[in-house]
């Protein structure tokens, strides 16, 4: 009878210790000999499936301070000056009615444009009247001291001066690529006539490089005459000028 | 000494005032200046030999003026005034400006006129099968003379003086070395079912065969100091009774190659570490294909990456810090772009759009990276931030029968400008480089031969 008992037990003994080896290796293995760390994949991936189309033209970049207004002021002279003729079409325009049509087309395309320009000129007179009925009343009404000050309402008329001058300055301002890219760097001084005529261009830092000064000078000649001063800055830019940075 | 203290007060009181009224002077920031292209005017070579020899000499003038003509454009810093619209007849006036020759010499103002802001003038005269050439340029509006140089080799170092020259001009006018003395080394179809390595000058000319396996040689790749190539080819091992792609190095300086790597199975796309002394490769064997570093030995092996579960790690290439190794992989399913350090570790996707994309080449400020992506249906070059951030597209072009062409294997110029490319929208794989704005692209060869995988070399002189 204790035969089988006997052989029962060893055979649990046996199981028992057989188990603890499997446990023993297996734990081993996973603390000293460490397989592959798993994978973790995300169970939703997203990918961006197309690529970008080719750019030809590069968007150009934002002007630093873009301001609208003396923009505007701006293009409306240049485009009266570039058609003086237009002045001269302006009394004939009922007289292009009895033309041909062929020429009565071309006429009031001409018509179209120099009634346009007349609109745009009268508009501009207006609002040089206003401002400098505005400038008048503002003068009355203000105790501003004229000077060298920029405060207050003189402070606006410097701004909106110096906004005209470099919008026209910024666009002869170019430099083949490497100066452009050299991180370079030119102030210049400058005195301006009532007539925007620049009297006097000095630096007052220099780049370093000699052919980027020329073409900040360049520039600059290109730039002239400038627009003229506002009449109660003129003996302002004229003596005391402003500075211009070729960029900051 | 109280005297001393007044002067002191003195001055700080003078200083005070001039930097303050400098303070209430208005100040205007102009911003950054539009790029343009400088008007050049490339005068042709007036002929200083004996006359007698003129009509024998003038074509090499004229082969000379068409390389330095090449150069320069495709460096697009200069847009070039025709030789017709010169309003003074340069053929009767020196090289030098009236000030210097009051007789002979030309006049800056007829130049300034037509809007020269660059002139170069120059000449030349053979005596005994030597080209000796004369050059300057001047810079029109200040009436300067930027560079005078004179030139004089074998009449058959026509093309490496003309490529010198140009150097030169990249050199005075940028302080930056031009890309004109570098070379390109390429795999080059030599017939239907072989590949050769080739070394060429940047331009396409002057092709020397490197490789003559007779087999299939491809992946060449420059070492950094310009004096080793590493190249694949398909070679028979007579005990395998099979060919296998062994890993090869061939030294410039000695003219000697040696085998690196040659392992059963793919030992390819060699490159060196920013040293020299080290190459990193593929080395595909069943069922996986990784990363690994070894020296030009080829017994220090070491693994860099493993997997994950058997996917391939191709490409390899180091960043000019030697940090970091940008490289593709199928990991994620569709290949794409990854780095990772040296040692193999930090591992980070770079490209996550298109559905493939592959062979990256790092910029040489290691700030960007080119790759090819492949995207509605062909391969086109891209670049990318370091970072993995504003991919841009560089190249678009169709084939003959208006479908869009491959565009594949990019490479930096040494200078960052340019990006090596091959494509076939020719119906041959010909070289191309294009601007990194992709604003410019040129073709630099014209034949009927395909070319792949060419890289462009470091510096070389």
């Amino acid at each position: 009878m204790s035969k089988p008992k006997d052989s029962f037990r060893y055979f649990i003994y046996l199981s028992v210790g057989f188990h603890a080896v499997v446990f023993l290796f297996l734990t081993v293995k996973v603390l000293f000999f460490p397989d592959q760390a798993p994978e973790h994949r995300q169970s939703v991936r997203i990918d961006v499936v197309a690529l970008p189309e080719k750019v030809t033209e590069p968007p150009k970049p934002p002007a630093a301070t873009p301001k609208p207004a003396p923009k505007l002021e701006k293009a409306k002279p240049k485009e009266v000056k570039k058609k003086p003729v237009a002045k001269k079409a302006k009394p004939k325009k009922p007289k292009a009615k009895l033309k041909a049509p062929a020429e009565n087309k071309k006429k009031r395309v001409k018509d179209d444009q120099s009634s346009a320009i007349a609109r745009l000129k009268a508009l501009q007179k207006l609002k040089s009247k206003n401002t400098n009925k505005t400038k008048e009343i503002e003068y009355k009404g203000n105790a501003i001291s004229k000077g060298n000050s920029l405060q207050g309402l003189e402070k606006l008329h410097h701004n909106s001066y110096l906004d005209e001058v470099e919008t026209q300055v910024r666009t002869h301002w170019n430099l083949p690529e490497w100066l452009a890219n050299g991180n370079l760097k030119a102030r210049v001084l400058l005195l301006v006539r009532k007539n925007g005529v620049i009297s006097e261009k000095s630096f007052v830092v220099k780049s370093g490089n000699d052919l980027f000064d020329q073409y900040v000078i360049d520039t600059l000649e290109k730039s002239s005459p400038l627009p003229p001063p506002p009449s109660n800055l003129v003996d302002f830019y004229s003596t005391t000028g402003f500075e211009i940075g070729f960029p900051e | 000494m109280q005297y001393k203290v007044i002067i002191a007060i003195f001055i700080c009181s003078i200083m005070s005032t001039v930097s303050a009224e400098a303070k209430e002077r208005p100040y205007i920031n102009i911003g950054k200046a539009e790029v343009k292209q400088s008007p050049m005017a490339l005068v042709p070579l007036i002929y200083l030999g004996t006359p007698a020899l003129a009509s024998k000499h003038l074509a090499y003038g004229k082969r000379f003026y068409d390389i330095i003509l090449k150069d320069l454009t495709i460096s697009s810093y200069f847009s070039f005034i025709a030789p017709e619209a010169f309003v003074e007849d340069y053929r009767n006036r020196s090289l030098t400006p009236k000030a210097n020759d009051p007789r002979k010499g030309f006049d800056f103002g007829s130049w300034k006129q037509i809007g020269a802001e660059f002139m170069i003038r120059s000449g030349f005269k053979i005596n005994q099968n030597q080209f000796q050439y004369e050059a300057y340029l001047y810079h029109v509006p200040q009436r300067k003379l930027i560079l005078g140089k004179a030139y004089s080799g074998s009449i058959n170092d026509l093309r490496t003086i003309a490529h010198k020259f140009s150097n030169d001009i990249m050199k005075s006018l940028t302080g930056r070395n031009g890309f004109f003395m570098t070379k390109f080394v390429v795999s080059r179809g030599t017939n239907k079912s072989e590949k050769e390595i080739f070394v060429m000058d940047w331009d396409g000319a002057n092709q020397q065969q490197v490789s003559k396996h007779r087999t299939i040689s491809q992946s060449p790749a420059w070492s950094p100091n310009g004096r080793y190539i590493t190249y694949t080819s398909f070679l028979y091992h007579k005990k395998m009774k099979t060919r296998n792609a062994d890993l090869f190095l061939y030294d410039f300086e000695k003219n000697k190659r040696w085998l690196i790597s040659y392992q059963k199975g793919i030992n390819s796309g060699g490159t060196f570490t920013p040293d020299s002394k080290e190459i990193l490769l593929r080395i595909s064997k069943v069922g996986a294909s990784d990363l690994y570093k070894t020296d030009f030995s080829g017994k220090r092996l070491t693994q860099l990456t493993n997997g994950p579960r058997g996917a391939m790690n191709v490409e390899p290439a180091v960043s000019p810090d030697g940090k970091t190794v940008a490289f593709s992989s199928d990991r994620s399913g569709k290949p794409m772009i990854y780095t990772m350090d040296m040692s193999g570790k930090k591992v980070k996707r770079l490209t996550f759009a298109g559905v493939y994309n592959s062979s990256p080449a790092w910029s040489p400020d290691g700030k960007r990276l080119a790759f090819a992506g492949f995207d509605k249906g062909h391969f086109d070059i891209f670049t990318v931030d370091a970072n993995g951030k504003n991919i841009k597209r560089l190249t678009t072009a169709r084939k003959r029968d208006g479908r869009l062409a491959n565009n594949e294997y990019p490479s930096f110029s040494p200078d960052g400008r340019f990006i090596l490319f091959s494509s076939d929208r020719t119906g041959r794989y010909q070289l191309y480089i294009v601007s990194i704005d992709g604003k410019y692209e040129h073709r630099l060869t014209f034949d009927n031969k395909d070319y792949y995988k060419p890289q462009w070399s470091p510096y070389l002189n």
